[in-house]
C-alpha cells in the first residue's frame, strides 16, 4: 500500500497535522484534509459496507457524487451518511464506517453476499408476503433493522439560517468558464453572485492537472488574481462552500452554504445558511462528472475513477498509489499520465478500449518514452481479490486475458456534463453522438449553460461560445485565451458500457449503481420482466434511487438499456432529476422557524394581568386565551370551571373577548352589503342597536357569526369568531371586489384597535354604574341589544349590551392604550359584587346551557340555518343574501338532515362525552345505526348534571323522545332529546 | 416558487398570494330564477384544464385585491395579470408561450419526455 | 425605544399616529387630507409624500396610510370624525394597535433579507415607496423613507417580529 503526498498543493496545510479517528483507530491528516484524502493518506482502502450485499467498498470518487464511502460522524450528534469525500476533518473528528456489524472487517451481514442470488432485482416487491402474520412480528422489525446506511442520529439544535438574494445574474460553478463569464460581466452594472461549492475557486483549473497556464501565468496565479479582481467589484459577490441545490420556476435557485468547513460546529455559531436567490438570469457552469464502466467485481476496493485520482493528487496533495493501471475508453487520461510522470510515479499499464490509430499522438507518444506497458483495443474483464483489488484481468482483442498484480485501478469511462439543475429547471436534454452523453438542448427559464455543461468538450471553443451566449447581456468580449494544456485539446470517446464476465456464474457481479448495489444483471432481469420503460426499471431495481442519484452511473445504465432494447439512447430518455442535486437538512429548511419562532404567540393587552391572577392559558389560533383562573395552586380544570360557573350566574363574571374579530364596515352602499353577507334583514333595524347575525357560505352551509352594531345605514361594525376573523374579512373583501365591485363599500379591520370585555351576571349593572358614574343603565335607557359611545379616562369607549351567557351583561370596547386601567377599574369597583374573571371553558359551558351554538364547534361547514334551530335569522322578504339560493336545493331542503338539539342523561350520574354517537338502542353490537353525535357536553354545576347538544337526524321531530349514546367506558346508556335550551327557556335574565 | 404580477404591486413572490378559482364565473344575477342544477354548478363545479386557463389570485399578504391571471396550466407560466373588473383577454393577445408539441405536451423537460425525440 | 443597535443596524420602536382611511381617490378626499394635514395625496399606487413629520402613503388604490412621525397636535379623534361625515369614506385611528419599528444603518437590508424575500432593491424599492409584504412571515407595511425602513405590524404580532429581528441581527 503505497500512498505518497504531494506536497506542492496550495489547499492543504502540511505544517498543521490534525488527529482523528475512524472506527476508533487514531489517524493523522492535515489541515484542509477530506476525511478520504486523511485516509488514502493512511493507507485505509475499505471505508464500509455497500446497501444490499455488504460487500467492502472503498473511496471511489473525489466529490460530491461518492456513492460508496458514506460514513458516521461520532463527533457531531452521530450525523449519519456523511459524504467522506466533501467532509473535512478537524482535531477530535470521531469517525464510524456504516452498515456493517460487528467490525468493518468481519461483518456478519456479508453473508448476504453469498445469498445474493435470491436477492435481485425487483427483491422488495415479491417477498414478505408470507405467512401473513409474519409481517408485523418478524419481517419488518428486522427489514426496519436492516434498512437504511446508517444509524440514526441524537437529538440536537443547529443554528442554521437563511438568506434571500435578488440579483442580475447568477454564475453557478467558479471554474474555468464560469470564472471567464465573471471576468467578462465585471465591468457591466449587472449585480452578479457566483456560486461555487468547493472552499477554493477553480474548478477543473485547481482540480486537475489539465491546464498548467493560462495567459502565460500559472494557473493558480490567474485564479488569486482574477479573485482578488471580482472581489474587489461591489456588484459582485462570491459565496464558497456553497452548493446549489435546487432549481426552481421561476430562475429561483436554493443553494446550501457550510459554515464549519474543517470545524467542529459551535453552539450558537451559524452552521448553514439556506440561500434562496432569484435571478433574471442563471449562467449554469457547473461542470461535468466522470463515469464508470460496469466489468466483473468494479466495486472492489482499490479502483477509483481517474479524474477522482487526478484530483486526490492535485486537489488534495495525496497520490492513493505510485503506480496504478489506468483503463479508459476516451482521451481524458493524459493529464493525469503527465502528473504522476512529474511525480516520479509510473502507471502500470495503460489500457484503452480504443484501437491504436484512434488514440491521441500526444497520448501514445508519453506512453512509448516512458515504457508504459499499454493495451490498445483492450479493457478490463474483472478484479479479483480479498476485500480488496489485488489482480486485475485485462482483456484484448483476440480475447486474450492478461492478468496484472496490482492494488489500483483508475477508470474513465468518460464524462457527462452535470445536468441536474438544468433538468430542474425543465430545460429539455439531447444526446450528443460525438460525447456520447446527453447535453443541455433547450431551455425553459432564463438560462445559459456554459463549458462542459453544456457539452462543450474542447477547450479552443469555450471563450467563443461564452461570447456568443453573454453577448446579449453587454459583456466585455473575451480575446481567445492563451492556454497550456496537459490535456488535448479536443476531448474523444469511444462507446462502452460494460465489458463481458469470462465465466458466468450466479455470483459474478458488474454493478451499475453502487451505493444501491444494482448489478447490469438487475438491468437484464427487469427489462426481462416488462419493465421496459425507464422510469419503471428505475423503480424495480432501485437504479440511481440512493442519495448520489446515480451521477456516476445512471447515464451508463440509459446507454446498456438502450442497446438491450435496440432502441437509440434519445428515445430511452432519461428518469426525472430531482432536487435537491444532493441531500439538505430539514434543519436548514427550517432555518429560524423552529421552536420559538415557530409560531407567533399573540396576546392581548390583559395578558399580564392574567398571568400574575392565576391564568392557566389555552391556543386559539395564534391566540392565547385564558383556558381557566386557578383560584388556588391545587385546583385543577373541572374544578375551576365549576366554581366560575356558578359564579357567574350568581354573582358576575368577566372575560377577556378582545381576540375575537372585529370589522368596521362603511359606505353609501353598506346597508346593501350587509344584507348581502348576512342572512339577517337591517334594514329596518334602529341606529345604535345590535343583532346576532349569521354569515352562510354559497353552499348554504353556516361559515360564522357575530354581532352586528348599526351605528347608522352607511356605518357598522360587525363582529366575528376569534379563529373566523381573518376568513370572514377576506370573504367580505372577495365579494366586495369581485362580484358587487358597484357597491360603495369599504372595509377595516379593528380587531386590534379595541380590546373587548365580556362582564356579565346578575351584578353587572351595579358595578357598570359604579365605573361609569354617568352612565345609565337602566332597561329604560339602555335596552338589550343598544350600545353607545361613551367617554372613559378622556378616550371613547362603545359599550353594548349583550351577552353570551345568558346572563345580564354588557360588552365594553376599549382602546388598548387604558384597556387594563378599565380592567382594573372593573375589579376595583367589582370586588364587592363578587366580580371573578372567568376563561374560554367556562364560557363555552354557559352558553352551552344556553343552547347558543359555537360556529366550528356545533357547526362543521356542513349545517345551514335550519339545521341550527336558527331560521329566525333568515330576513323575511329579503331577495338575496349569500347561500340563500343553496337554502332550498334538494340536498338542504330533505327531512333527514341532522338538527340540533339538547339532550340529557336519563340517569344524573351518566357523563355525555363530544362526538358519543346517538343510537337507537342500547346494543353496540355491530351493524349499528348512527342518528347523530354529540357536537358539546358539559358537566353543569348550574343543573346538576351532565348535558349536551348534539346533531341528530330529524331532531327536531325526535324531541321529547328517548335514545341512546354509545359510551367507550360503560357500553350505552339512556338519554331524552330535548329542545336545545337548558337554563332560562324564556330568556329573561337577558332583560332584567 | 411563481413569481405573480399583481396589477396594483408589481412582480411578487408566490407566497403572498392566494389561488382564487376560476375566472369569470358570473354569480347569477337572479339566483332564485335558476334551476338548481345551474346554481350548484356555479357553487361547485369549475373547469380545470391542460392549457390556457383564467384563474383569480387575491393578494392576501400584500395589498389584499383581487385580479385575473391568464396562466398555462401545463407549465406554470403565468401569461397576463389584470385587473378583476376587466374582461377575458382573447387569445390572439395573449403571448405566444412557444412551448407546444404535436400531442399538445409542453416540450419541457419531464420524465421520459426529458430528452428530445430525434 | 431602543431595541436594539448592533452590527450596523439599529432597530427603535416608536409610538406614533396612524390613520388608515380608506375611499376613492377624488377630489374631495385630496382636498379633505390637505386640509387637515397640509400633505398632498400621493398620484400612484405605493408612493409615500412627505411633509415635514408627516407621511401620506397611497397603499393600494383605495387605501390611504397617514402616520404621524413625531407628537402632533392635531386631535386625531376629531379629524377622524370629520372624514367619516362623508359617507363614502371611512378613516380608522390605527395608533393602538399597530407596532411601529425604525430600522436604521448600512446592513439593515442584509439583515431584512434574512426574514424577507422581499426585493429591497433601489430599482424595485425605490426611496419614498410603500410596501405590504411578509416579514419573518408576520404580515407588515414597510415605507422607505430615504435612510430609514418604517416597518409596522399588527400589536398581538409585534413580539414575535421583533425578536426575529433581534435574532437575524445576532444570527
Amino acid at each position: 500500500m503505497t500512498a505518497q503526498n504531494n506536497k506542492d498543493v496550495t489547499h492543504i496545510a502540511f505544517h498543521q497535522s490534525i488527529n482523528f479517528t475512524f472506527d476508533g483507530v487514531k489517524y493523522r491528516g492535515f489541515k484542509g484534509d477530506t476525511i478520504a484524502s486523511a485516509l488514502i493518506r493512511n493507507n485505509v482502502r475499505v471505508v464500509g459496507r455497500s446497501f444490499k450485499y455488504h460487500r467492502p467498498r472503498g473511496i471511489y470518487t473525489c466529490g460530491i457524487e461518492e456513492p460508496n464511502a458514506l460514513v458516521q460522524i461520532l463527533s457531531e450528534h452521530n450525523e449519519p451518511n456523511t459524504r467522506a469525500t466533501i467532509k473535512q476533518i478537524y482535531e477530535g473528528l470521531e469517525v464510524e464506517s456504516q452498515n456493517c456489524w460487528p467490525s468493518l472487517e468481519n461483518d456478519l451481514g456479508s453473508i448476504n453476499s453469498l445469498l445474493s442470488p435470491l436477492f435481485s432485482a425487483g427483491f422488495y416487491n415479491k417477498t414478505f408476503m408470507r405467512p401473513r402474520g409474519f409481517w408485523k412480528k418478524v419481517y419488518e422489525p428486522l427489514i426496519r433493522k436492516a434498512a437504511g446506511l446508517g444509524k440514526p442520529p441524537k437529538p440536537f439544535r443547529t443554528t442554521s439560517t437563511q438568506l434571500h438574494h435578488h440579483v442580475d445574474v447568477v454564475i453557478v460553478g467558479g471554474g474555468l468558464s464560469g470564472l471567464l463569464a465573471a471576468k467578462s460581466l465585471a465591468k457591466t452594472e449587472l449585480k452578479i453572485l457566483i456560486i461555487e461549492q468547493d472552499g477554493f475557486l477553480g474548478g477543473i483549473l485547481k482540480n486537475s492537472n489539465k491546464i498548467s497556464t493560462i495567459e502565460n501565468k500559472d494557473n493558480k496565479l490567474w485564479i488569486k488574481e482574477l479573485e482578488k479582481k471580482l472581489e474587489g467589484l461591489e456588484n459582485i459577490k462570491i459565496l464558497k462552500n456553497t452548493l446549489a441545490t435546487t432549481y426552481n420556476y421561476i430562475n429561483h435557485l436554493i443553494a446550501i452554504e457550510d459554515r464549519t468547513t474543517g470545524t467542529l460546529p459551535l453552539d450558537g455559531n451559524v452552521d448553514q445558511i439556506l440561500h434562496k436567490i432569484r435571478a433574471d438570469h442563471i449562467i449554469l457552469a457547473n461542470g461535468h462528472i466522470e463515469r464508470l464502466v460496469s466489468f466483473r467485481n468494479n466495486d472492489l476496493p482499490g479502483i477509483m475513477l481517474a479524474g477522482s485520482f487526478e484530483k486526490f493528487i492535485q486537489r488534495y496533495g495525496v497520490i492513493p498509489e505510485t503506480n496504478p493501471v489506468i483503463f479508459s475508453n476516451n482521451s481524458s487520461c493524459l493529464s493525469l499520465i503527465k502528473k504522476l510522470i512529474d511525480l516520479n510515479c509510473k502507471p502500470q499499464a495503460y489500457v484503452d478500449s480504443r484501437s491504436g490509430d484512434k488514440i491521441e499522438p500526444e497520448l501514445l507518444k508519453i506512453i512509448h518514452k516512458k515504457n508504459i506497458p499499454l493495451f490498445t483495443n483492450a479493457h478490463i474483464e474483472g478484479c479479483d481479490g480479498k476485500k480488496q483489488v489485488q489482480e486485475i484481468s485485462v482483456r484484448d482483442a483476440e480475447g486474450i486475458i492478461t492478468k496484472l498484480k496490482s492494488k489500483m485501478l483508475c477508470v474513465s469511462g468518460g464524462f457527462n456534463p452535470d445536468v441536474h439543475l438544468f433538468t430542474q429547471s425543465k430545460g429539455v436534454l439531447s444526446w450528443d453522438d460525438e460525447y456520447l452523453t446527453f447535453k443541455p438542448d433547450k431551455s425553459f427559464q432564463n438560462t445559459i449553460v456554459l463549458g462542459s455543461n453544456a457539452g462543450i468538450f474542447q477547450y479552443s471553443k469555450i471563450v467563443n461560445d461564452i461570447n456568443t451566449k453573454l453577448s446579449f447581456l453587454d459583456h466585455e468580449p473575451l480575446l481567445e485565451i492563451d492556454l497550456t494544456l496537459n490535456d488535448t485539446d479536443k476531448y474523444s470517446i469511444e462507446k462502452l458500457w460494460e465489458t463481458k464476465h469470462e465465466k458466468e456464474s450466479r455470483w459474478s457481479k458488474s454493478f451499475i449503481d453502487l451505493q444501491n448495489d444494482v448489478t447490469t444483471k438487475d438491468l437484464r432481469q427487469g427489462i426481462q420482466e416488462g419493465f421496459d420503460r425507464i422510469e419503471h426499471l428505475k423503480r424495480f431495481t432501485t437504479n440511481s434511487m440512493g442519495t448520489d442519484q446515480g451521477k456516476i452511473s445512471s447515464i451508463n445504465a440509459l446507454g446498456i438499456v438502450s442497446e438491450i432494447l435496440d432502441k437509440k439512447v434519445s428515445e430511452v430518455g432519461t428518469t426525472i432529476y430531482r432536487p435537491p442535486y444532493a441531500p439538505l437538512s430539514f434543519a436548514s429548511i427550517a432555518g429560524r422557524g423552529t421552536y420559538d419562532f415557530y409560531d407567533p404567540e399573540r396576546k392581548t393587552s390583559i395578558h399580564e394581568w392574567h398571568k400574575k391572577n392565576g391564568a392557566i392559558f389555552e391556543d386559539v389560533g395564534q391566540w392565547k386565551r385564558p383556558w381557566y383562573f386557578k383560584s388556588h395552586p391545587e385546583e385543577n380544570l373541572y374544578e375551576a370551571v365549576q366554581r366560575e360557573a356558578v359564579h357567574v350566574r350568581k354573582y358576575a363574571g368577566v372575560l377577556d373577548g378582545s381576540t375575537l374579530g372585529k370589522i368596521e364596515i362603511k359606505g353609501s352602499d353598506a346597508l346593501e352589503f350587509m344584507n348581502l353577507m348576512y342572512t339577517n334583514n337591517f334594514s329596518k333595524m334602529k341606529p345604535m342597536s345590535a343583532r346576532y347575525a349569521l354569515m352562510l357560505g354559497e353552499d348554504g352551509m353556516v361559515m360564522d357569526d357575530g354581532i352586528i352594531s348599526k351605528i347608522n345605514d352607511k356605518h357598522f361594525i360587525a363582529t366575528t369568531t376569534t379563529g373566523g376573523a381573518a376568513k370572514v374579512l377576506s370573504h367580505m373583501e372577495e365579494f366586495a371586489q369581485t362580484e358587487w365591485p358597484h357597491l360603495n363599500v369599504f372595509l377595516n379591520s379593528i380587531t386590534e384597535q379595541f380590546c373587548t370585555f365580556n362582564i356579565s351576571g346578575p351584578n353587572t349593572r351595579l358595578i357598570m354604574e359604579k365605573v361609569f358614574k354617568d352612565i345609565k343603565f337602566d332597561n329604560e335607557n339602555f335596552p338589550f341589544m343598544t350600545f353607545g359611545n361613551f367617554t372613559y379616562l378622556k378616550s371613547t369607549v362603545r359599550i353594548l349590551r349583550a351577552s353570551f351567557t345568558g346572563e345580564l351583561g354588557y360588552e365594553i370596547y376599549v382602546r388598548p392604550s387604558i384597556a387594563l386601567k378599565l380592567w382594573e377599574d372593573l375589579f376595583r369597583f367589582g370586588k364587592d359584587e363578587g366580580l371573578i374573571a372567568y376563561g374560554t371553558e367556562t364560557m363555552h359551558l354557559l352558553r352551552a346551557e344556553k343552547g347558543y351554538i359555537i360556529v366550528g364547534q356545533d357547526t362543521d361547514g356542513s349545517v345551514t340555518p335550519h339545521d341550527m334551530d336558527l331560521e329566525w335569522m333568515i330576513g323575511k322578504n329579503k331577495k338575496d343574501f349569500i347561500g340563500k339560493r343553496s337554502l332550498t336545493r334538494t340536498d338542504t331542503i330533505r327531512s333527514d338532515r341532522k338538527q340540533l338539539v339538547g339532550i340529557k342523561p336519563i340517569d344524573p350520574n351518566d357523563i355525555i362525552e363530544e362526538g358519543q354517537h346517538i343510537i337507537l338502542t342500547s346494543s353496540i353490537k355491530p351493524p349499528v345505526k348512527m342518528l347523530g353525535h354529540v357536537t358539546s357536553s358539559y358537566v353543569s354545576p348550574n343543573l346538576g348534571h351532565s348535558f349536551g347538544m348534539a346533531v341528530i337526524k330529524d331532531g327536531k321531530k325526535l324531541i321529547g323522545s328517548k335514545a341512546y349514546v354509545s359510551s367507550s367506558s360503560k357500553g350505552a346508556f339512556e338519554i331524552e332529546i330535548i329542545k336545545p335550551i337548558f337554563i332560562d327557556e324564556e330568556n329573561k335574565r337577558l332583560v332584567s | 416558487m411563481l413569481i405573480i404580477e399583481c396589477p396594483y404591486c408589481g412582480p411578487r413572490e408566490q407566497c403572498e398570494f392566494t389561488n382564487g378559482g376560476e375566472a369569470h364565473v358570473s354569480r347569477p344575477s337572479n339566483p332564485e330564477e335558476v334551476t338548481d342544477k345551474e346554481w350548484s354548478e356555479y357553487v361547485f363545479f369549475r373547469s380545470n384544464p391542460k392549457g390556457i386557463y383564467f384563474e383569480r389570485w387575491v393578494h392576501s399578504h400584500g395589498c389584499r385585491k383581487w385580479f385575473n391571471a391568464v396562466r398555462d396550466t401545463s407549465t406554470d407560466k403565468i401569461l397576463r395579470s389584470y385587473e378583476i373588473k376587466n374582461d377575458k383577454p382573447s387569445p390572439a393577445d395573449l403571448e405566444d408561450s412557444n412551448l407546444t408539441t404535436p400531442s399538445g405536451e409542453p416540450d419541457v423537460g419531464s420524465g421520459n419526455f426529458t430528452v428530445k425525440k430525434l | 425605544m431602543n431595541l436594539i443597535s448592533s452590527n450596523s443596524v439599529e432597530i427603535k420602536e416608536l409610538n406614533l399616529h396612524q390613520i388608515l382611511i380608506r375611499g376613492d381617490h377624488t377630489p374631495a378626499l385630496s382636498q379633505l387630507v390637505k386640509s387637515q394635514f397640509k400633505i398632498s395625496l400621493p398620484k400612484n399606487n405605493l408612493e409615500i409624500e412627505e411633509d415635514k413629520n408627516v407621511i401620506c402613503s397611497k397603499s393600494s388604490f383605495d387605501q390611504w396610510n397617514i402616520i404621524f412621525l413625531q407628537d402632533t397636535k392635531i386631535k386625531i379623534d376629531t379629524v377622524i370624525d370629520k372624514i367619516n361625515e362623508n359617507e363614502k369614506l371611512l378613516a380608522t385611528n390605527y395608533s393602538e394597535g399597530q407596532i411601529y419599528l425604525e430600522v436604521t444603518g448600512d446592513n439593515k437590508i442584509a439583515v431584512l433579507n434574512k426574514i424577507t424575500h422581499f426585493d429591497f432593491r433601489e430599482q424595485k424599492f425605490p426611496s419614498l415607496t410603500s410596501a405590504q409584504t411578509l416579514i419573518g412571515r408576520v404580515d407588515c407595511s414597510i415605507y422607505n423613507l430615504k435612510n430609514k425602513m418604517l416597518i409596522t405590524c399588527n400589536k398581538s404580532f409585534g413580539d414575535h417580529l421583533k425578536n426575529q429581528l433581534i435574532d437575524a441581527i445576532k444570527f
